[in-house]
């Protein structure tokens, strides 16, 4: 497995955000940034239209920055890539996750080897926004997997400002594609879901971006008398566990893993073998089903939300 | 119109190429190379006549995996090239990452390819847009069918991106003929897009007429009959071979110079030692 695990990280959890500025306008800040002060390009569909990708870029109508492309879902990135080759910075929008089957094809066969096998930099960030919950097999999962697969590739997944101003800081620096996933829930968050707590029983590790209200999730525990520890996984690949994480799970009786992408084959399965040689405390893994989800409300994909979480945490922990 | 001195130029090009794929040829045929080589032998006169039409433009070669002309033809080290097909990852061109298929030069600003069949399409044209200066973009007839390869070209034409696009029309996809694969003509469909086409042969005197006709600097589609000697991969002949360009060519080239200098073009030519 090509995960590479950063055990000694110096990254706190439980980052605060003195100015009450949601992640959304942080990304939105980035772009706007990333248009007028670093003449940048932002490729995608839509773009410039109804809610100017959930309101996450400036609404400045005809910016010559802002490329609309035609609707072709291969053709679309690979237009992207082609103009990360110029040395100019490229941001690449995927409005859902379900496109990737269709968007990686340039990103895995071109941009994430360009600087091993062809010598060549391909500075591009993909944007890959999930929306598990809505509508739908292709507007609704989350396909983070698929693009794990993908040799050379970082992905990250913030979901607070202050990982989200260290994402983008890494991308100013270094001249590589990025894969960014992130999730239409997470763009109010002022702090994100993280918790700490001295002496968890439980200790929770969140793969990409999703929907868990964790105060929510505290308090049912809390009732059951347990504590818990809440962490999000920014950096996937490479593996980089927080430290307070590593630190958190030597004291706790139970580890799960949340990830609302398919279980079967999945990022979360490999996360947990890559945790099993690191503790003794049992894991268990908290994901989608591998279907396609529908329209009527009971075939949608099932966000994990507190609730989701707790029932499965109970009935876990009650089967030992 | 080609120039006596550009089309001196291009029949140079022409047997350089040729003497060089035909060392590759015989190191082939003797099974001393182990990598699939895709050898352009009878295609040389279009990479030939391109880089003589923009030897002294700026421009980016985003070519395919039968790409030993163009990296020849615009100046790439053949002993470099030489070394990639040999599997010589300190000596070869692409350190044994690009084989036959992913050749790259950056001296030359010559894109790799991955593999994947009309890549450099969307490459070629998305660094265009971003650069503004001009790629040569060349595919197969093949190529042209792939679901991403339209989208981009339309792209060219949305932005007027100044590109070439040369589409080497065998016509086969591997062994299948294009009239088993589709009902319609690649310069036909683009020029609906909105990109200015031509259907020509491979002479170089239709090729330099043809980019001469670039209006405005946008974008052009080369559709160019030609014939390839060998089959798609390896050294096996691909049999019917209905016009020999260099002989045609270099009749043409023999009636428009001295005597003394077409016979000292063709020494030069039988000199290559590879």
């Amino acid at each position: 497995m090509n995960l590479q695990i950063l055990k000694h990280s110096k990254k706190k959890v439980n980052r605060m955000n003195g100015n009450n500025i949601d992640l959304r306008t942080h990304i939105k800040n980035s772009m706007t940034a990333h248009l007028v002060e670093n003449h940048g390009l932002i490729f995608g569909h839509n773009l410039t239209d109804v809610g100017w990708v959930a309101g996450t870029i400036p609404q400045i109508p005809d910016h010559v920055g802002y490329v609309e492309l035609p609707i072709s879902d291969i053709a679309g990135v690979g237009l992207a890539v082609g103009a990360s080759l110029a040395g100019k910075p490229v941001i690449f929008i995927s409005r859902y996750q379900g496109y990737l089957w269709f968007n990686l094809a340039p990103i895995a066969t071109y941009a994430a080897i360009a600087d091993k096998v062809f010598e060549q930099e391909s500075w591009i960030m993909v944007r890959s926004i999930a929306d598990d919950g809505a509508f739908g097999p292709i507007a609704s999962g989350t396909y983070l997997s698929l693009a794990a697969q993908i040799p050379n590739l970082d992905i990250v997944s913030p979901t607070t400002p202050e990982e989200w101003g260290e994402i983008w800081s890494h991308f100013l620096h270094n001249r590589k594609p990025i894969f960014v996933s992130e999730h239409r829930s997470s763009y109010s968050n002022l702090q994100g879901a993280a918790l700490n707590s001295d002496k968890p029983d439980i200790v929770i590790l969140s793969i990409g971006a999703n929907a868990i209200n964790s105060e929510k999730l505290k308090s049912l525990l809390f009732e059951e008398k347990l504590d818990c520890s809440i962490f999000n996984l920014l950096w996937i690949k490479p593996l980089e566990f927080p430290l307070q994480f590593l630190e958190s799970l030597s004291e706790a009786k139970h580890c799960f893993i949340l990830d609302p992408s398919f279980k079967d084959y999945g990022l979360a399965q490999s996360v947990a073998q890559v945790l099993s040689e690191l503790t003794s405390v049992p894991i268990s893994i908290i994901a989608s089903k591998q279907e396609f989800s529908g329209y009527a409300k009971e075939l949608r994909s099932s966000l994990i939300t507190a609730e989701r979480v707790f029932n499965e945490l109970k009935r876990v922990m009650k089967n030992g | 119109m080609i120039q006596d001195a550009e089309a001196i130029k291009v029949l140079r090009r022409a047997y350089f190429i040729e003497s060089f794929e035909s060392s590759v040829l015989a190191l082939e045929e003797q099974e001393l190379i182990e990598i699939p080589v895709y050898l352009g032998l009878g295609q040389e006169f279009i990479a030939a006549s391109l880089a003589t039409y923009y030897e002294n433009a700026q421009i980016a070669i985003f070519a395919q995996h039968r790409a030993h002309s163009y990296y020849l033809a615009f100046g790439g080290n053949p002993g470099a090239l030489k070394a990639e097909i040999l599997g010589d990852i300190q000596g070869g061109c692409a350190r044994g990452f690009g084989g036959s298929v992913g050749i790259y030069s950056k001296e030359i600003n010559m894109f790799g390819h991955s593999g994947l069949m009309g890549e450099q399409i969307y490459l070629g044209v998305g660094w265009s847009f971003a650069s503004k200066l001009r790629s040569l973009i060349v595919l197969g007839d093949a190529t042209i069918e792939e679901d991403y390869a339209l989208p981009a070209i339309g792209f060219a034409a949305k932005h007027n991106l100044p590109i070439t696009f040369v589409c080497e029309d065998n016509g086969y996809a591997v062994l299948t003929p294009t009239s088993k694969r589709r009902s319609w003509s690649a310069s036909q469909v683009v020029n609906a897009y909105g990109v200015k086409s031509f259907d020509i042969d491979d002479d170089p005197n239709q090729i330099f007429k043809a980019l001469d006709a670039i209006e405005n600097g946008g974008p052009v589609f080369l559709n160019i009959r030609t014939q390839r000697k060998n089959r798609h991969v390896g050294a096996h002949l691909e049999g019917d071979i209905k016009w020999d360009r260099k002989k045609l060519f270099e009749a043409y080239v023999c009636n428009r110079i001295e005597p003394a200098d077409f016979k000292a073009l063709k020494e030069e030519s039988e000199s290559y030692e590879w």
